[in-house]
């Protein structure tokens, strides 16, 4: 006769191979959770306001303020060492494009090339960071990620800073220190069965607005019934596929059912590209800049900014949280 | 290692261990999981002083807590619920079996729902969690003697519960789907 408790063992309802709670690196909500209780450390007494917002919008804003030793380093200008970025700016005009108007060109575009989200993406991105009990500044990266059929890919990030192409890199290495523009700062290959083993939203996106709601709050909690939530969902999702037409309609339409989504103006984002800019302001504080092409309603850019200031850590208001610009 | 590190480490490496942890003993209650792991580090996060090595059953240890804190809460909210009137909302389990009740072993998890909260969770600590007697005892603040006995109770109990069933039903148990549980009896008609 079978043990008691192996066939307890069996019916476990909880696998670690498979399903949301599977052993795998922290995903960006798990982060999230580990960086409030680092900034707890650094600030007992301090309001946490902006850290409900965003996962990389927690992360310290140390970087702001940061000074760096020589320590054997490359030599860096006052001009490298200045990590954060400006906020991208918009501007209002009588051009501007209503996102219901951009979501249904989206869809119109949707009807005349359909097509296929595909694994990978490929971004320009930058956040605050902060590692606990240490100073630390984050680079800004362009990262650049592939995935075959059978599950292999690969991953290469390098440091870039579309302000300043061509110029030294500011680098998160301990002392931080600059780096040249494009330095490989990650290169990994995948074994074939890798996709889905270790990442979130590894199926295939829905079609359909509702259906595609559903499947990104299965993979964060609330991003159904939280703006903030979505913009956040829609983030990490769009970081590991590149979306068809089909899917791009569909994010944007349900971006135009956004409450509080405002029009802000034409923007020109970090590479160089024309959009059209929405606010959206987070109940427990920050605003999100969503950039979208008003042709087809392609997300181009996502950035955070603070809302009020936080003189500890020298941060001011407006100034920016994190970026992601969709290169793909 | 300081004591921060120390903690960062045991979340890096015990996040999903502990988030499975949760998961199982909330059943299909899957949305509360990460608000109830949020609170297991938070609590762990202000004890790390305490945090010992190994730090994982420790940590299965402030969980356990956490979840009779979340469980009592659910308690409360029903209670308040079922005196307005919302007798939908607080009614026991639908009838409708859930997708998991068709899964082989949901017979299994039947035979340990009978169970004694005290014997399911010393056989899902051994199983699920694959942890030690010594583990066991730091889990349930135990010694190593009384978790041995608690286990060895708990399994002759589960052991007669399994073949109670076998008894009852034995047709539902040769097969892969197994049974949903009394309320998928009745609604059959079976006794």
């Amino acid at each position: 006769m079978t043990d008691e408790l192996e066939l307890l063992r069996d019916a476990d309802p909880v696998s670690a191979e498979t399903g949301p709670w599977r052993d795998r690196p922290l995903d960006a909500r798990a982060e999230l959770l580990l960086r409030r209780l680092g900034l707890q450390r650094r600030r007992r007494t301090v309001r946490l306001r902006l850290l409900a917002i965003e996962a990389v919008a927690a992360a310290a804003v140390l970087a702001l303020a940061l000074t760096v030793p020589g320590g054997g380093a490359p030599a860096a200008t006052a001009a490298d060492l200045v990590a954060a970025p400006r906020p991208l700016v918009a501007h209002a005009s009588r051009a501007d494009v209503p996102l219901a108007e951009i979501a249904r060109r989206a869809r119109a575009a949707a009807k005349e090339t359909p097509g296929k989200s595909v694994m990978g993406s490929h971004v320009q991105s930058w956040s605050m960071g902060m590692e606990p009990g240490k100073d630390t500044v984050t680079t800004p990266v362009e990262s650049l990620t592939r995935w075959n059929a059978d599950g292999s890919g690969s991953r290469l990030e390098v440091a870039t800073d579309p302000r300043y192409p061509g110029r030294p890199v500011i680098d998160d290495s301990t002392p931080p220190r600059t780096v040249h523009d494009g330095k490989v700062l990650r290169r990994e290959n995948y074994p074939k069965g890798t996709y889905g083993a270790n990442q979130d939203y590894f199926e295939a996106p829905p079609t359909g607005v509702a259906e595609l709601r559903s499947y990104l709050a299965a993979w964060l909690p609330g991003a159904d019934k939280d703006p903030a939530s979505l913009l956040s969902a829609v983030q990490s999702f769009q970081s590991v596929w590149t979306l068809g037409p089909r899917q791009i309609a569909d994010i944007a339409t349900l971006l135009s059912r956004v409450e509080g989504m405002r029009p802000a103006g034409r923007v020109t984002d970090r590479l160089g590209r024309e959009g059209q800019g929405f606010r959206l302001s987070a109940e427990s504080g920050g605003r999100y800049l969503v950039v979208l092409d008003p042709d087809d309603g392609r997300l181009l850019d996502l950035e955070l900014t603070a809302t009020r200031a936080e003189p500890e850590y020298r941060l001011k208001a407006g100034d920016v949280l994190f970026y992601t610009a969709w290169r793909g | 290692m300081s004591t921060d590190e120390a903690f960062d480490a045991a979340y890096r490496e015990h996040y999903w261990a502990v988030s499975r942890f949760v998961a199982r003993r909330l059943g299909d209650q899957t949305a509360d999981v990460e608000e109830v792991v949020a609170e297991v580090f938070a609590v762990a996060w202000r004890r790390r002083a305490e945090l010992p090595d190994p730090p994982l059953p420790w940590l299965y240890g402030v969980a356990r807590h956490c979840l009779a804190n979340t469980v009592r809460g659910r308690g409360r909210y029903r209670r308040l619920l079922a005196r307005l009137g919302h007798h939908e909302m607080t009614r026991g389990p639908r009838t409708v079996p859930a997708p998991d009740a068709e899964r082989p072993g949901s017979w299994v998890l039947e035979a340990l729902a009978r169970l004694g909260e005290a014997d399911q969770e010393v056989l899902r600590l051994t199983t699920w969690e694959e942890l030690s007697l010594d583990e066991v005892s730091t889990v349930l603040g135990c010694g190593r003697s009384a978790a041995a006995m608690r286990l060895h109770r708990a399994r002759r109990r589960l052991r007669t519960e399994i073949d109670r069933l076998r008894r009852t039903d034995p047709v539902a148990l040769g097969c892969a789907s197994g049974t949903t549980g009394n309320t998928a009896s009745d609604k059959d008609g079976r006794p």
